[in-house]
């Protein structure tokens, strides 16, 4: 819990822009329009954009322990590595969940017409930012600093929106796309968010699954040690 | 790149990523089952390279994927990159168990077998490669093992060296002291006893000038003892200081040798350093450099002796590796609790400082 509470969480809320602007953005995007009725409003699933970037600057002190060298002294201190990662995990985890909260609530009061279940929408969110948390690990694991990190993971993950349907809405991408778009975990979410949108639920589940074995080998592959 | 080809994982992940790429290219995934089927497989594959202790389950997994065949005949496609890595690990057998599948389930898709074929025969190049790799990195060790028993085995000589010394002090220590008192004393008790018989027959007037010749001759005795045993104890050969002196006197270059301090301070054993640094020192500046000076100090003090050998251009130093002559000197120093030290700059200076004070 230590971990949890006075190495990752104090430590990410004293970041206060970042919480302020992971606050604000979602009510911007909570109340964006509803142009077409085929898909869902635009924010629905350009909130997975936010949710994607929330999770990168959230996990920005995994690398800057590691730049910084705080890392080492940790590993020297009597704390595993799997508590580490687990403290941080879970509370960066428990941040986006709030801002999960504020965007489900929000864009469900604004669009109460559109009969979407809550529940089922926030269990979206909740899964793509396991997602997200998982994947920001596993890039940081690739580089040794943040600012070669971050030029290289914005335009990387803007593409991947793009192609994943996050920026367009799937039933108006080209089929060509599409068929790229499905090796992508951002398509298995936007494809959760049209279900969610339409009501089979069920369905929505699958591509959650799909979601979230992305999510499983992304964090197999970032959880080894680094030091340097 | 070359160092990257020799790499394992390097061919796991290329054979892998052909493999899968194959795959989509062949089933073309369009359900979200069969992606997920597949997503479970490279999950499967991420934590078997992720933990050790997965290894030993491969078997198991793959016998997930093969039975999970009945349900998605597409499962077999993912069955191959488990084959590529039972044939690495040399688990033929194992692997052979997917062909009755593809028999049993999809029969004639051709793909299935060239599949097969292309993971088998690519597991098995790099089980070989492996093996002999294997082989190769013992032999190395075995080597490896051999000259670091050596270097110990050296490292030990060169202690008990100091411990030799010390006890062959002692013994020629021990081996003057029985001299002394078996000859030499002995004839001058003798000569004493003789000389106080002659003054006590004196005070009683009865002088006898034979006794007086007697303690004459025990006492040249001992006098030409003393002289043998003397001349004993000093070697035959040159040694020590002379061996160092003659050393400097025949080196071609001039050199400028100072010496200070009590010379009697250095033991035997501290001149064959000395000697042996000398002589590899005066070696090198013949052989690496183009010295028109070289200065020699030796130096002793109440604690310790010191030797400073200096010589000016050094011959590109700084691309020649240091050989085995100054790592042997190094240790033979270190050996006797002494230093050595190197300066490289205008000019090529080695420092060897060595202990005087020692147990007696």
């Amino acid at each position: 819990m230590t971990v949890f509470f006075e190495l990752a969480l104090k430590r990410t809320l004293r970041q206060k822009t970042l919480v302020i602007a992971m606050m604000v953005f979602p009510v911007i995007l909570a109340t964006a329009p509803h142009p077409a009725r085929e898909a869902p409003p635009i924010g629905f699933t350009l909130y997975g954009l936010i949710i994607l970037f929330s999770g990168f600057l959230l996990t920005k002190q995994i690398i800057d322990d590691r730049s910084y060298g705080t890392i080492t002294r940790i590993a020297a201190a009597p704390i595993r590595h799997f508590e580490y990662l687990l403290g941080h995990m879970g509370a960066y985890l428990l941040i986006l969940l709030i801002q999960n909260l504020v965007f489900t609530v929000i864009a469900h009061a604004s669009f109460e017409s559109l009969d979407i279940s809550l529940g089922m929408l926030f269990v979206t969110y909740a899964v793509f930012s396991i997602l997200s948390i998982t994947f920001s690990l596993f890039w940081h694991m690739l580089f040794r600093t943040y600012a070669t990190s971050i030029a290289i993971y914005s335009v990387i993950v803007n593409m991947v929106a793009m192609l994943g349907g996050l920026i367009v809405p799937i039933p108006f991408l080209p089929e060509r796309i599409i068929t790229i778009g499905r090796i992508l975990p951002t398509y298995w979410f936007a494809n959760a968010v049209q279900h969610v949108y339409e009501g089979s639920n069920l369905t929505a589940l699958l591509s959650l699954f799909i979601v979230i074995s992305f999510a499983i080998m992304f964090l197999v592959m970032g959880s080894k040690r680094r030091l340097t | 790149m070359q160092k990257l080809i020799r790499h394992v994982l390097f061919w796991d992940i290329s054979v892998l990523t052909l493999l899968y790429a194959g795959t989509v290219l062949l089933i073309k995934p369009q359900t979200p089952a069969v992606f997920l089927l597949m997503l479970v497989s490279l999950n499967l594959l991420a934590l078997y390279f992720r933990f050790d202790q997965l290894k030993r389950y491969l078997f198991l997994i793959y016998g997930v994927i093969l039975a999970s065949g009945f349900i998605f005949s597409e499962a077999l496609y993912f069955s191959f990159p488990f084959v590529y890595l039972l044939m690495k690990e040399g688990k033929a057998p194992y692997s052979i168990l997917v062909l009755p599948l593809i028999i049993a389930i999809n029969p004639f898709e051709w793909t299935l077998y060239a599949l097969y074929v292309f993971a088998f025969s690519i597991g098995t190049l790099v089980n070989l490669w492996q093996s002999e790799r294997m082989t190769l990195l013992k032999t190395i060790d075995t080597h490896r093992k051999k000259v670091f028993d050596i270097q110990k085995e050296h490292t030990d000589l060169l202690e008990s060296q100091s411990e030799i010394s010390r006890i062959a002090a002692y013994n020629e220590r021990d081996r003057i002291a029985q001299k002394l008192h078996d000859d030499l004393g002995h004839e001058m008790t003798a000569g004493l006893l003789n000389l106080k018989a002659y003054q006590n027959l004196k005070h009683q007037g009865k002088e006898k000038e034979e006794v007086l010749d007697i303690a004459l001759r025990r006492f040249e005795k001992a006098a030409s003892d003393l002289k043998d045993t003397v001349h004993n104890t000093k070697p035959l050969i040159a040694f020590g200081r002379d061996v160092f002196d003659k050393q400097i006197a025949a080196f071609d270059l001039d050199i400028n040798y100072t010496k200070s301090g009590d010379f009697q301070k250095i033991k035997p054993h501290h001149w064959q350093i000395l000697n042996a640094v000398l002589k590899e020192s005066l070696t090198n500046i013949m052989k690496h450099s183009d010295a028109s000076m070289v200065n020699v100090l030796l130096e002793t003090s109440q604690r310790m002796i010191r030797l400073s050998i200096e010589n000016d251009r050094p011959k590109s130093f700084n691309t020649h590796k240091p050989g085995y002559g100054l790592s042997f000197m190094r240790k033979r120093v270190e050996a006797f609790d002494g230093t050595f030290s190197l300066q490289k700059g205008q000019t090529f200076k080695l420092l060897v400082t060595l202990p005087t004070k020692e147990e007696d």
